[in-house]
């Protein structure tokens, strides 16, 4: 018998063991491997002028292609090496739904494994509904980050970001990086007052050797090449803990259910029985929370689900049409937030470089013929930047998740409210020399942000059978607590996953000091 | 298949004015494995298109414009995946040095090509909608 069992190995699972390191703890996971990348060895653009780069771009099973279709898959998740990070093993659940396509992972790391690694802090305001404040979190952070590895820069947005504490030099900027963020400063007190404020992301991207691993190389391989060392992935941190024998990790586990008995919890597994004194699950909010179900045999109940409603909006300037292709870049620029007069609650945005991805990805929506899109793909790409905008998520009544007899997850969700906020933020950008326009405005589809929460919400006093405590536990139980989003009640605009390996961090910690205090 | 690799070498041409490798053309027919959604109207299309020898580039055009999810459409997209991923091709895609002038020109004439393509591909699109 372990201590504690953690299921799942993302950024939820990964923290809530690191945090209950000196328990005898066992991590259960789905946790597919990811295939290794060893022909991606070097530039994006060295590899592309010097070799065919089918099998790495656009994949035997031509995974590129998706997109035609019409799917809507990030790019990130989409070319042959990154796929696996989001397929499906067999005995999964099936999603049903018409209206809401969720991302569910079950490799070694999770979601994170894909994601584009921007880190922020939730203020008090950003926990406006949680039972928290930043000061149960911040400590929490402080040891993630030294972790993780952050870098960033304190200027125009610290005020948004919080303590800089251990912070690396921020990643070089690319051109349009540059270009717009100079236009930017020469009026920065005039966009200040507009309510505009523009700086460096913090990203859990290497700008220095950390703790092993490598400084970004800027090969421009981020859409194609999974686990680079400086792009933090979750599972650097099981397979280390693994390694130094801190917990024992299993992968393969598709966990089916758990009950409670007199002295522990067990875990069901593909036939499998693993019993423990506690139990956190960290399975993505979305599926933590149908085990949860599952394990009550409900069917009927409908718990909220929450996502940041998001939009992509893509910027021009004609200073650097004609300018070559950025070779050497990362391609999360710049930060953006809008405040006070622009929107009520802080928006927040992320700026692009496309570089790094395919320009058969966004050649034909130029309004040229197919010989004049790629005369384009030439020229006015390199003088393109994306923005995507994410506002706010908040529980609702019509947003749901169930599952049904068969243990699939059933999601029902309507349009989320009109957003808005982009025509004025890029009529403030054109002041900068970027130019775009509302109607080349997309919101992405429900689901798209891949930022899902609030079907097991924290309270101060929960009452609800399907509601955890402020330190996750799930109320009606005595050994089972929420590791993930599953327990947040809402999401603000910022991007959540800090915030999840920081309240992994603070529950493993909890539930570690108790196991000790009760022998 | 024969007909996937006409149709590569068709479309090819549209996109790239020459001939196409045997590879891309191949890997082209292959792609077809993912576009499932195609009908036996959409290949029946195509293939009149490609008898009566028809713009396609002029066709394409017009049909992004009207109809995004044309067959026609999602086949030159398909084509210019498979040739984006070989070097032949890097500088079809990608410019490696500053080109402000030819840039310009090169978009300001595309620009009225596409106008002028448009314009043809219209009436083309009408004509093989009548049977
Ligand atoms: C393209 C993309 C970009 C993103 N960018 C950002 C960003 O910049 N910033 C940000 O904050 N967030 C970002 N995100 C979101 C972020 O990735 C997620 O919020 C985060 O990874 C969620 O972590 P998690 O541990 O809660 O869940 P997951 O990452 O989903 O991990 C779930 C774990 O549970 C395991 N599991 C699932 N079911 C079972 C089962 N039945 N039995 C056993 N194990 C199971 C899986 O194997 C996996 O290890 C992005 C996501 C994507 C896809």
């Amino acid at each position: 018998m372990h201590d504690a069992i953690v299921v799942g190995s993302g950024a939820a699972g990964a923290f809530a063991a690191y945090g209950l390191r000196g328990a005898k703890t066992l991590v259960l996971d789905a946790g597919m491997p990811l295939a290794e990348a060893p022909t991606l060895d070097a530039n994006l653009y060295d590899l592309r002028k010097s070799r065919d780069v089918f099998h790495e771009t656009v994949g035997e099973r031509f995974e590129s292609l998706h997109s035609i279709e019409g799917g809507e898959l990030s790019p990130k998740v989409k070319a042959p090496l990154l796929r696996p990070v989001i397929e499906r093993p067999p005995g999964a659940p099936d999603i049903i739904s018409s209206s809401f396509s969720a991302l569910l992972s079950y490799t070694t790391g999770g979601l994170a494994n894909a994601w584009g690694a921007q880190v922020y802090r939730f203020d008090d305001a950003d926990l406006r509904g949680f039972p928290l404040r930043a000061a149960d979190l911040d400590p929490f952070y402080d040891e993630v980050a030294q972790q993780v590895g952050i870098s960033g820069a304190e200027d125009d947005l610290a005020r948004f970001h919080g303590s800089a504490r251990g912070l690396q030099p921020p990643l070089d900027l690319a051109a349009v990086g540059r270009d717009l963020l100079e236009a930017y400063s020469l009026r920065a007190d005039e966009f200040r007052r507009e309510g505009l404020f523009i700086g460096r992301p913090r990203l859990a991207v290497l700008s220095r050797d950390h703790a092993g691993r490598k400084a970004c190389a800027y090969e421009n391989l981020e859409f194609f090449k999974p686990r680079q060392g400086a792009v933090y992935s979750p599972a650097f941190t099981i397979e280390e803990l693994a390694r130094r024998g801190e917990v024992d990790y299993a992968p393969g586990h598709l966990v089916e259910s758990y009950r409670e008995t007199e002295d522990g919890v067990e875990v069901l597994a593909q036939g499998e029985t693993f019993r423990a004194r506690r139990l956190i699950l960290c399975l993505g909010a979305l599926n933590t929370a149908r085990l949860v179900l599952r394990a009550n045999g409900d069917t009927e109940s409908r718990l909220p689900l929450v996502e940041n409603p998001c939009s992509f909006a893509p910027l021009i300037s004609l200073r650097r049409i004609g300018m070559p292709v950025e070779q050497r870049s990362f391609y999360a620029q710049l930060n953006l937030f809008c405040s006070g007069p622009l929107w009520p609650e802080p928006l927040v945005g992320m700026i692009y470089a496309v570089d790094g991805l395919l320009r058969s990805d966004l050649l034909f929506n130029f309004p040229l013929s197919v010989r004049g899109c790629l005369a384009a793909s030439r020229y006015v790409l390199p003088a393109m930047a994306l923005l995507q905008l994410f506002y706010p998520g908040d529980p609702r009544p019509e947003n749901s998740l169930s599952i049904d007899g068969k243990g699939n997850l059933v999601l029902r969700y309507a349009a989320p409210p009109p957003c808005g906020a982009e025509a004025k933020i890029l009529g403030l950008l054109r002041r900068t020399g970027w130019r775009s326009d509302a109607k080349f405005v997309r919101p992405s589809k429900p689901g798209g942000s891949v930022h899902y929460a609030g079907p097991l919400p924290m309270r101060e006093r929960p009452g609800e059978r399907y509601e955890t405590d402020r330190d996750g536990l799930l109320a009606g139980t005595k050994r089972t607590h929420v590791g993930d989003a599953a327990s947040f009640p809402r999401l603000p605009a910022k991007n959540l996953t800090f915030t999840i390996m920081a309240n992994a961090l603070r529950i493993g910690r909890l539930v570690r000091a108790q196991l000790s205090e009760s022998g | 298949m024969d007909e996937l690799l006409r149709e590569a070498a068709t479309l090819h041409r549209a996109a790239f004015d020459r001939e196409v490798p045997e590879e891309v053309a191949r890997r082209y027919a292959a792609a077809h494995r993912a576009l499932s959604r195609i009908t036996d109207a959409e290949r029946a299309w195509m293939k009149r298109a490609l008898d009566e020898d028809l713009d396609l580039e002029a066709l394409e055009a017009a049909a992004r414009r009207d109809r995004p999810d044309h067959v026609l459409c999602r086949k030159f997209k398909a084509l210019l995946y498979v040739a984006e991923a070989s070097p032949e091709y890097y500088a079809d895609f990608v410019s490696d040095e500053p080109r402000r002038f030819q840039a310009f020109l090169s978009l300001m004439g595309h620009g009225v090509r596409t106008l002028f393509k448009r314009l043809k591909g219209r009436a083309l699109l009408r004509r093989l909608e009548t049977p």
